[in-house]
């Protein structure tokens, strides 16, 4: 769960969903990310996952390796039915290691627009006196 | 930026800094983006700079802040002169798009049928998280058929009727697609989902004809008062977002081999006869066909249940994107040109008698079909002529509110039951998801239609009101 320095929240855009996240770490940065996308959508505070999933992802920038990590969220929304309740995330050579919490979605109450794709269009992930802070908009 | 207003529904952005070519809004000043909240303004002013661009940037009476794009822009650009597309000048959701089905119903014939229709067709439209598509494909090869083929796959495999097609914009498929183009994420993303609605603004909705504007024309497009009709919006659902994904990486990479530089990540673009808008193009009309072929697959779905509810069938009155681009020729600066006509979120518009508006339409114009917003009004427009924005316009009502700012004060019951009082039959799979689509989310879609037909994009045909809405 999210410390005080460490969370994640949704703000304004007209266009879709717009998700801010921030934590100490890289790593912690991107998990909050994807836990506020998943949050955007599924009522999951009573999900116990049922198995998890590894998945590796590389790319040669931060905000890239970000949004690498997000459409492998949506890539198995869309083709296995699953999405992540929780995740760790640690660092690799190039990139992260994601081990993916996982639930059946149709399981849980659907409580908004369902992601299908993260867009580059202002696209923040950097870090600062506060530890790292991304802004992302995913598209629905 | 400079912002003039040349006309009550025609405001220019002067061209300035890196722009190609002037913007033009087509808005009332009621409808212009507020420039401090809302960015679309500064992104017809990026879209402006892009390689190759004629005669203006332009925005429909909807626009509304997208990403790279606006939502409700359209841009040309000469392909003959190193003009470029750009997947965000698409979007995501390719080929998005909205078909209406008419009956021979009136309204106080459905009345007594209507909460069984609808309570039928919360069951028979796959919608949500998770569900899968009424059509399931046995293999790869199927789906390889269906974006190569489009609605024609689809009609030629029993799901329809072939006066289908000839009420399908390009007789429902485009031509150019190569299976062989699209990645197998995309792929793996559409076996699943042909057929289904999808969540988030796409709604399946039974109407009624409030008015008619234009008798002759309606007349023609079968349209009179109380006719009952349904409105279909959806798109090519995770294969085409897939699509758009993989193109706008791949463009993001090849940009610097042509000398190509862009104020932001997602209007990353090539050349349209480079190699790499060559594969984009292909792959595009992949997923313009698997649109295609979806909104033909949900049409079966819908027709079976007013045969079996009604006892009537539902006629395809025309079935047109808002999210697409294509290439087609125009005169500019006295010459006609080949251009690569974006269009995302704005309906293309064709007037009378142009070759592609199908023949039995031909003197009234191609039916432009606009959505709006759960619980108001929905239109028919029909194109005209000398329609200043590649013929093109209007595309929906237009978000004013982020879905985090119109869920945040709504009680979706109260929404669903305010919306039964008033008469309409709300089908939702998600209490949020209604909520984020409450109508004052919007823009006012009259005052849209007013002004698409006040600045010459299109005129007003008829006036829908809907019934009963089946949605994500």
């Amino acid at each position: 769960m999210a410390d005080n320095t460490s969370g994640h929240r949704s703000v304004p855009h007209t266009a879709d969903l717009r998700i801010e996240a921030w934590a100490p770490t890289r790593e912690g940065c991107i998990r909050q990310a994807v836990l506020g996308t998943v949050a955007s959508f599924l009522q999951t505070s009573t999900a116990r996952p049922t198995h998890t999933r590894l998945r590796r992802l590389t790319a040669g920038r931060d905000d890239d390796l970000l949004v690498a990590v997000l459409e492998e969220v949506i890539y198995l929304l869309d083709t296995a039915g699953e999405a992540p309740v929780d995740l760790d995330v640690r660092r690799v050579d190039g990139g992260v290691d994601v081990n993916l919490a996982m639930v059946d979605a149709s399981t849980l109450p659907q409580i908004g627009a369902v992601p299908k794709a993260v867009s580059l269009n202002e696209l923040h992930f950097s870090h600062g006196h506060n530890g790292w802070r991304c802004s992302v908009t995913v598209d629905v | 930026m400079k912002i003039i207003e040349e006309t009550p529904y025609r405001f220019r952005i002067d061209q300035e800094g890196a722009m190609r070519v002037p913007g033009i809004v087509f808005a009332s000043k009621s409808l212009l983006p507020d420039e401090h909240g809302d960015m679309a303004l500064q992104q017809v002013a990026n879209v402006a700079t892009l390689p190759g661009i004629v005669r203006a940037s332009y925005a429909m009476p909807d626009v509304h802040w997208g990403y790279g794009f606006p939502i409700g822009g359209v841009a040309a650009t000469d392909i003959n002169a190193d003009g470029v597309v750009s997947p965000g000048g698409v979007g995501f959701d390719i080929s998005c798009g909205v078909r209406l089905l008419v009956s021979d119903l009136d309204r106080e014939r459905l009345q007594p049928r209507i909460r069984a229709v609808m309570d039928r067709l919360d069951v028979a439209i796959p919608r949500g998280v998770g569900t899968k598509g009424v059509w399931r494909l046995p293999d790869r090869s199927v789906l390889e058929q269906v974006l190569t083929g489009g609605a024609r796959y689809a009609v030629e495999q029993g799901h329809g009727v072939a006066r289908d097609l000839q009420r399908c914009e390009d007789g429902g498929v485009l031509e150019g697609a190569d299976a062989a183009a699209v990645s197998d994420r995309a792929i793996e993303r559409g076996l699943g989902q042909i057929g289904s609605l999808g969540s988030g603004n796409h709604f399946l909705e039974v109407q009624a004809v409030d008015r008619v504007y234009d008798t002759a024309a309606a007349t023609q497009m079968g349209l009179s008062e109380g006719t009952v009709c349904v409105m279909i919006h959806t798109g090519s659902r995770g294969l085409g977002h897939q699509i758009c994904t993989d193109h706008v990486h791949q463009m993001g990479q090849a940009m610097s081999r042509y000398g190509i530089q862009v104020p932001d990540r997602q209007l990353a673009c090539v050349p349209v006869r480079s190699p790499e808008g060559q594969a984009y193009l292909a792959a595009m009309a992949a997923a313009a066909n698997y649109g295609r072929a979806n909104r033909q697959l949900l049409t079966e779905a819908t027709r079976r249940v007013f045969e079996q509810q009604t006892g009537t069938s539902l006629d395809l009155l025309y079935d047109v994107s808002h999210n697409l681009a294509k290439i087609e020729t125009h005169p500019v600066d006295g010459q006609t040109r080949t251009v690569c006509v974006h269009r995302k979120g704005a309906t293309r518009s064709l007037p009378p008698h142009h070759p592609d508006v199908p023949a039995e339409l031909a003197a009234v114009g191609q039916p432009v079909l606009i959505p709006g917003t759960m619980g108001t009004a929905s239109y028919v427009l029909a194109g005209v002529p000398g329609n200043p924005a590649f013929f093109s316009t209007a595309h929906g009502a237009g978000r004013v509110q982020s879905r985090h700012q119109a869920a945040r004060h709504t009680n979706a019951d109260a929404l669903s039951r305010g919306l039964e009082e008033a008469g309409i039959l709300v089908r939702g799979k998600s209490r949020r998801g209604l909520a984020e689509e409450k109508p004052e989310a919007y823009k006012d879609i009259d005052a849209v239609i007013e002004t698409s037909h006040q600045a010459g994009l299109a005129r007003k045909v008829a006036r829908l009101i809907p019934l009963g809405v089946v949605k994500g």
